[in-house]
C-alpha cells in the first residue's frame, strides 16, 4: 500500500508542472496587456511611458520562458505576487477566503453522506416500495432545483417564518446548516441515485448469490459484499463533486453573503486582478489533482485488485 | 408399490433430502413461467444423483429455489422438500439461512464471479464457519487451512490472505469444495461445478468430489448438461426437460438402455470416438411460458404418435429402478402392443 501511495505522489509531479505551465500560458493568451490593467486599477492614465515602465517593474519585458522561471520559482516559494487591486499578497488574500469555502464544503460533505447513504442503501434493497418511490421524488426535486431558489426557499421558511436558523453570516454552526444544506442537497439526490443503482447492480452479483448460499447474514451481505463493491463508483465521482464544491460556490456564497472563494474569484475576473486568476486556477488544479490522489487511495484501500495492481 | 413401502425404502436407502411434487413457478406480465413442473428426486447419503438436461430446463432453478436462493422476487415454490423430517420450504428465512451452507452446501458454476473480488480467500472461509458455528477466531483459521490443504491447494496460510483476482478459476472452485466440506454438510448440490474449467482441472475437480463422496458420505445433486461428466460421477441419473423429470435410472440403465425419446437423442448429440456424425435434437424446446398440455417434447419428438398430444407428463416404472415419462409406454400403449404382437 505504501508503495502504491508513492508510486502516485511521485506521478503528480509533471503533472503538476503541466498544469503549472498551462496556467502561465493561459494568461499570456489574454489579449489584455496586464501593464495596462494594471496602471487603470492603479487610477494611473496608461500612457505609453507609463506602460513601458510598468511592463519592465512586472517583469513583463522579459523573455517569456524566463517569466515563466521566475514565476515558477516564486510560486513554489508560495509567492503569487500582489494582488492589482488591494496591493495584498495574494497568497495572504487566498488563505483568508478559502478556509470560509474549506468549512461550507465539509459542512455539505457530511450532509451529502448522510442523505445519500441511507438513501440510496435502502432504496436499493427495498426497490419499488413506497419509500423507493419518495426517495426517487426527492432526487428529481433535489437535482432539479436550482440553489439560489433553494437557498431563498430555505431562508424564507426556516429564517423569516419559522425563525429557526440565522439568516446570513458565519461564525456558529447554525450559520453553516442553511448554506451547506442548499449546497449538499442537489448532490445528495444524485448521489442517492448512483448509489442505488450501483448497489442493484452488486445485488445480482453471483457472488452475493453464493454468500447467501454460505449461509451468511442478510446484513453481512449487505454491507460487506455489496455496500463495500458499490460504494467505489461513487468515491469516484464524488471526488470530482469535491473539487467542484471546493471552487467554492458563487451562488450559494452570494445568497447567503458568505465569504468564500467563489465570490472572491468572480470579483477577481471583472477587475481583471491577473496575479489573483493565475494564482486561483494553479491551486483549484492542485486540489483537483490532490482530491484525485485521495480519491485513488480510498479505492485502493477498498479495493485490492487497484492496491494490488492487479491486471485483472 | 404402496406408499408405506416406499417410506420404508426411503428409510432403508437413508434418503437425505426428499424432493416430492416439487413445482416452481414465476407469474409474470406475459404469464406463468413453468420453470419445474412436479418432480419428484431422493438423494441418497453417498450416492451422486445427476441431474442431466439442456440450458434452460429447470435445473438451476430447481437448486436454487430448494433453498429460497432465487433472484427474482415473485417465485412460487410448491411442494416438498424433506430433510430430517422438515420441509425447508415452510422454514422462515433464518431457519433456511441456517441450513445453507450448512446441511445442504453448493458448489456454483463459474467460481471467478462467486467470490467477492474485494476481501480475501480467508475471510470468505471464516465468514462461513462463524455464520453456523461458534468457534474462535483461531479454531475457524485452523479449520480453513485444514480444509485448504484437504483440497489440494499448497501454502494454505499464505493462500488465506489472498484475494479472488490472484486464483484461476480451478483453485476457487477447490476453494468452494473446501468451504462446503468443512461445513461437513448431508447435501451437496453441485452446479455445473466443471463447466468453466478446462479439461485437465475439470478431472481433478471430479475426482475432489468423489472422494468427498466417499469419505464424508455426502449425498450429492451433480447438476451437469455434460454426460461424461454424469456418466463418471453419478449413481443415479435424473433427465430433465421443460422442468419434468421425462426420465429417471441408475447410471448403466440410463446409457445402456435410454427410454425416452429425449434421452435417446441427447445421447446421441454426445461426441463418440467412431466418427460418426453428430447427431444434433432438431427444433427448439417450446418456452416455459404457458406451456401446452401433451407432452412438451412433442414437437422434436421423432417416435410421436397420436396419443402424445393429450399425454399428461407421470413417470411409469418401466422395471425395478428405471422410470420413464413417455406414452409410448403407458400401460394401455403396452396391452396395445402385446395385443397386436
Amino acid at each position: 500500500m505504501e508503495r502504491f501511495i508513492v508510486n502516485r505522489i511521485i506521478s503528480l509531479v509533471p503533472v503538476l508542472l503541466g498544469i503549472s505551465l498551462l496556467t502561465f500560458i493561459l494568461i499570456q493568451l489574454v489579449p489584455v496587456d496586464p501593464a495596462e490593467v494594471y496602471l487603470r486599477l492603479s487610477q494611473i492614465p496608461p500612457t505609453d511611458e507609463a506602460v513601458a515602465v510598468t511592463r519592465a517593474e512586472l517583469g513583463l519585458d522579459k523573455p517569456l520562458y524566463q517569466q515563466y522561471f521566475d514565476w515558477l520559482r516564486k510560486v513554489v516559494q508560495l509567492d503569487f505576487g500582489l494582488s492589482f487591486v488591494t496591493k495584498e499578497p495574494v497568497m495572504e488574500e487566498l488563505l483568508y477566503y478559502f478556509p470560509a469555502t474549506l468549512k461550507l464544503t465539509a459542512a455539505s460533505l457530511v450532509i451529502v453522506l448522510l442523505i445519500s447513504i441511507p438513501l440510496g442503501v435502502f432504496s436499493a434493497l427495498y426497490k419499488d416500495t413506497a419509500f423507493d418511490q419518495m426517495c426517487r421524488i426527492f432526487a428529481f426535486i433535489g437535482a432539479s432545483m436550482p440553489s439560489f431558489w433553494l437557498g431563498f426557499v430555505l431562508v424564507y421558511i426556516l429564517s423569516l417564518k419559522l425563525d429557526l436558523l440565522p439568516v446570513y453570516g458565519r461564525g456558529t454552526l447554525a450559520h453553516l446548516v442553511l448554506p451547506a444544506t442548499t449546497l449538499a442537497l442537489g448532490s445528495a439526490a444524485v448521489y442517492t441515485r448512483l448509489l442505488r443503482t450501483s448497489m442493484l447492480e452488486n445485488l445480482n452479483q453471483n457472488f452475493v448469490l453464493y454468500a447467501k448460499a454460505r449461509g451468511l447474514k442478510e446484513r453481512l451481505i449487505v454491507v460487506r459484499y455489496v455496500l463495500k463493491n458499490a460504494l467505489i463508483p461513487v468515491v469516484i465521482a464524488f471526488g470530482m463533486t469535491l473539487g467542484h464544491m471546493l471552487a467554492g460556490s458563487v451562488i450559494v456564497e452570494n445568497v447567503f453573503a458568505w465569504p468564500g472563494v467563489g465570490r472572491y474569484i468572480v470579483s477577481s475576473i471583472f477587475n481583471r486582478d491577473y496575479p489573483v486568476i493565475q494564482a486561483y486556477v494553479l491551486f483549484m488544479a492542485v486540489n483537483f489533482v490532490l482530491l484525485n490522489l485521495i480519491v485513488d487511495i480510498i479505492c485502493g484501500l477498498l479495493d485490492p485488485r487497484i492496491r494490488l495492481g492487479g491486471d485483472r | 408399490m404402496n406408499s408405506a413401502k416406499v417410506e420404508k425404502e426411503i428409510m432403508n436407502k437413508q434418503v437425505v433430502l426428499n424432493l416430492k411434487n416439487f413445482q416452481a413457478h414465476l407469474p409474470t406480465k406475459r404469464g406463468v413461467v413453468r420453470a419445474v413442473n412436479g418432480i419428484n428426486l431422493q438423494i441418497t447419503q453417498g450416492k451422486v444423483l445427476g441431474l442431466v438436461g439442456e440450458s434452460g430446463c429447470g435445473k438451476s432453478i430447481t437448486c436454487l429455489s430448494l433453498l429460497g436462493l432465487t433472484k427474482e422476487k415473485g417465485w412460487v415454490i410448491v411442494g416438498k422438500a424433506q430433510m430430517q423430517g422438515k420441509n425447508l420450504l415452510a422454514l422462515d428465512s433464518e431457519e433456511i439461512r441456517r441450513i445453507r451452507g450448512k446441511d445442504i452446501a453448493i458448489i456454483m458454476q463459474n467460481p471467478m464471479a462467486a467470490f467477492n473480488p474485494l476481501t480475501t480467500i480467508g475471510q470468505h472461509f471464516l465468514e462461513t464457519i462463524r455464520s453456523h458455528l461458534s468457534v474462535s477466531e483461531k479454531a475457524s483459521r485452523e479449520m480453513a487451512t485444514k480444509y485448504l490443504g484437504h483440497v489440494g491447494l499448497p501454502q494454505p496460510d499464505k493462500l488465506m490472505k489472498q484475494y479472488p483476482f490472484q486464483f484461476s478459476g480451478g483453485m476457487l472452485q477447490r476453494v468452494m469444495i473446501a468451504i462446503a466440506l468443512a461445513m461437513e454438510p448431508k447435501v451437496l448440490i453441485a452446479d455445473e461445478p466443471t463447466t468453466s474449467l478446462d479439461v485437465t482441472i475439470q478431472r481433478q475437480i471430479l475426482g475432489q468430489l468423489a472422494r468427498l463422496k466417499e469419505k464424508a458420505r455426502t449425498g450429492m445433486l451433480l447438476v451437469s448438461h455434460d454426460l461424461g461428466v454424469i456418466a463418471q460421477m453419478a449413481d443415479e441419473v435424473a433427465v430433465m426437460y421443460c422442468g419434468y423429470i421425462v426420465e429417471r435410472a441408475p447410471v448403466e440403465q440410463l446409457f445402456n438402455n435410454p427410454l425416452h425419446p429425449y434421452t435417446r437423442a441427447l445421447l446421441a448429440s454426445k461426441p463418440q470416438m467412431q466418427k460418426k456424425p453428430l447427431q444434433a435434437i432438431g427444433g427448439q424446446a417450446p418456452s416455459l411460458l404457458n406451456l401446452d398440455v401433451g407432452c412438451p417434447f412433442l414437437e422434436r419428438c421423432n417416435e410421436k404418435n397420436r396419443r402424445c398430444s393429450h399425454y399428461k407428463q407421470k413417470l411409469i416404472q418401466y422395471d425395478h429402478k428405471h422410470w420413464v415419462g413417455c406414452a409410448k409406454y403407458s400401460a394401455e400403449q403396452r396391452m396395445l402392443n402385446h395385443g397386436l404382437a
